[in-house]
């Protein structure tokens, strides 16, 4: 179970690898969210609420990017019948979770270390706002599969995942914003992070025992 | 004048409820029975359940 | 008492909507029954006057707006009455408990009836807390009354109609989750019908909430939008079940289209316990029973006397109606669903055969 999982994990690495299109749209995009905020303030020290803002709309797009592809670009290459023949459903969507996880953390930290780079916050509690920005970016990835594969073999997929996934989302950007402002103006507060977790547990339970009924036709 | 909104307005706004209701309930009423004519019309002719 | 007559009022309206299955017709006792309850419900909803105390009065004057009349309820003491001019001084009991007496003015051109043991008078303080000026005559010897709460006035009816829409939406995407889930375990396209129709009548239900919400916080709150974290949660709410009709728009297959939307279905509902009953009461909000209230709201506060009993009777018979209205609608909607897929089957079927 876990070779295949790691399989997939692995196959995907590789895909993408292979062309990087998804990898380098997505720094452009990180780069270009950060050059624009940059232009536009014009000055180096920004309230932490603002700080707190701009990750979070780097992190859902980051998400609902990195998510449009994951599964329709299956169907394009015609890969899927292999995902079918080789491996259970429940290690392509496990596999998926961790490919995404990975990426959008890998992603994210890039993109907070440059937002950090380019303006002066002061963060009273480092630890903590890399802390809830690891777990946020961790659950948002965990979460982004099911939609991407709701969304895989509908018409106008780019434009459906982000109003598919964004009112779910909702809970946790909530949760993860006031954590992250805790951490960033005073001090992390565990319990925020737990009930983060609580929430997405949830969605990704259900989201794993409903992914077969997506994968097999 | 105002004397008379204190005591008033609210009678307005019940019969103002009460007309849309009346209006609901009976093109809810109307639809019933039209719905009940088509489905025995359908049993009638094959009825067939999916 | 008051959470037996509310879960009567919660419960026995999905019982009687459940009743005579969703798919079959509605009897004729059952439809009088919705019709009735809900003529009921917006008569002893909007009719009865308000009756308030004296201490309202004083509290409205105080905190809320020295120019409103508070229509206060009471007996008067004709016995004691002191005319000076045109005026009358009357000394009156208001029905607090415990009552309080305190003089009303009546100017001249009011003529309060005198056989009347119990009359309700609009009324504004004057000159001091215990001296009353009357303004209107609101009603005398009245059967119902509802309590008056000082900043709500007339609006507080308001309860009557905005709590059971947006309850009932929840029980229609509760409805919807089931039959999602049977759908995808017995894959009969009738489960799909029963879903989106609770889904559409649901979201039909949820705006009418946002509208009636809306509307009363214009006069309220002071504007149409506030941002509070159950308006919020609305508004993610409509959005969720927007996405959910987009999402079916955009798959063409309909085994495909029902099996994606039952899926997603399934996973949105997920927010919904989330978003109506626990972020509001987590946070600080305008709504009764947010983070910054000290009650749990006057529907599911247990304190004795945050709803008066009337009002309990009203709700749950509001609850009772709209819940029934619910099921007649969806009704309505299964059953014209199952009439076109048939209609379908056998166009199919024909072709099958002519070739």
């Amino acid at each position: 179970m876990l070779l295949a999982i790691g399989a997939v994990v692995l196959k995907e690495i590789v895909v993408e690898f292979r062309n990087r299109s998804l990898l380098y749209t997505l720094l452009l995009f990180t780069v270009v969210v950060v050059l624009i905020l940059a232009f536009s303030l014009m000055e180096k020290n920004i309230a932490p609420e603002l700080f707190v803002a701009f990750c979070w709309i780097v992190l859902f797009f980051l998400a609902i990017q990195s998510g449009a592809r994951s599964f329709a670009a299956e169907y394009e290459r015609e890969t899927v019948v292999l995902l079918h023949t080789l491996v259970s459903g429940y290690a392509v969507f496990w596999g998926k979770v961790v490919y995404q996880v990975g990426m959008i953390t890998f992603l994210m930290s890039i993109a907070a270390a440059l937002l950090l780079l380019v303006f002066d916050v002061s963060i009273a509690s480092i630890a903590g706002f890399w802390l809830t920005l690891g777990v946020s970016s961790i659950l948002m990835g965990a979460m982004v599969p099911i939609f991407s594969a709701l969304i895989a073999r509908s018409q106008m997929k780019g434009a459906l995942l982000p109003v598919l996934a964004f009112p779910v989302f909702v809970p946790l950007m909530r949760l993860g914003i006031e954590g992250m402002l805790d951490a960033v103006l005073e001090q992390l507060h565990v319990q925020t992070l737990i009930l983060m977790g609580a929430y997405a547990g949830i969605v990704i339970t259900l989201a794993a025992m409903l992914f077969d009924y997506v994968w097999r036709e | 004048m105002e004397a008379f909104l204190v005591r008033y307005s609210i009678y307005v706004v019940f019969l103002i409820v009460l007309v849309i209701w009346i209006g609901i309930a009976g093109w809810l009423w109307r639809l019933e029975r039209r719905l009940v004519k088509l489905e025995q019309w359908a049993r009638q002719h094959g009825g067939n359940r999916p | 008492m008051k959470a037996i007559l509310i879960s009567l009022g919660v419960v026995g309206g999905v019982i009687v909507g459940l009743v005579p299955a969703v798919h079959r017709s509605r009897p004729r006792w059952w439809m009088a029954l919705c019709i009735g309850g809900m003529g009921l419900t917006i008569a002893l909803g909007l009719l009865p006057p308000l009756s308030g105390t004296f201490r309202d009065a004083v509290i409205t004057w105080r905190q809320v707006n020295p120019e409103l009349y508070v229509p206060v309820a009471g007996t008067l003491d004709w016995d004691a009455a002191v005319a000076s001019g045109d005026t009358l001084v009357v000394p009156m009991t208001d029905r607090a408990i415990p009552p309080t007496t305190a003089m009303v003015v009546i100017p001249p051109g009011f003529s309060v009836p005198k056989d009347a043991s119990v009359v309700i008078l609009a009324v504004q303080r004057w000159k001091n807390d215990q001296q009353f000026v009357v303004r209107g005559i609101v009603a005398a010897d009245p059967i119902l009354a509802l309590p008056f709460i000082p900043g709500l006035e007339e609006r507080a009816r308001n309860l009557f109609f905005h709590v059971p829409l947006s309850w009932v939406a929840v029980v229609a995407y509760a409805y919807a989750l089931w039959y999602a889930v049977l759908f995808l375990r017995r894959r009969r396209f009738i489960d799909d019908i029963h879903s989106v129709s609770a889904v559409s009548i649901g979201t039909l239900f949820a705006l009418l909430a946002t509208a009636t919400g809306s509307i009363w916080a214009k006069f309220n709150w002071g504007s149409f939008w506030n941002w509070d974290p159950r308006e919020t949660s609305i508004f993610l709410l409509l959005l969720i079940y927007a996405a959910y009709f987009a999402l079916r728009q955009s798959i063409e297959e309909p085994q495909r289209r029902a099996q994606i939307a039952a899926i997603y279905a399934i996973v949105a509902f997920v927010t919904v316990p989330f978003l109506v009953f626990v972020m509001p009461r987590l946070m600080e909000g305008l709504h009764p029973g947010s983070a910054s209230d000290q009650t749990a709201g006057p529907i599911l506060s247990t304190q004795p006397g945050v709803l008066h009993p009337l009002k309990q009777i009203v709700f749950a018979l509001s609850m009772f109606s709209f819940s029934l209205l619910f099921f007649w609608l969806l009704s309505l909607r299964v059953r014209s669903g199952i009439l076109a897929l048939q209609h379908k089957i056998q166009q199919v079927q024909e072709m099958s055969e002519t070739r």
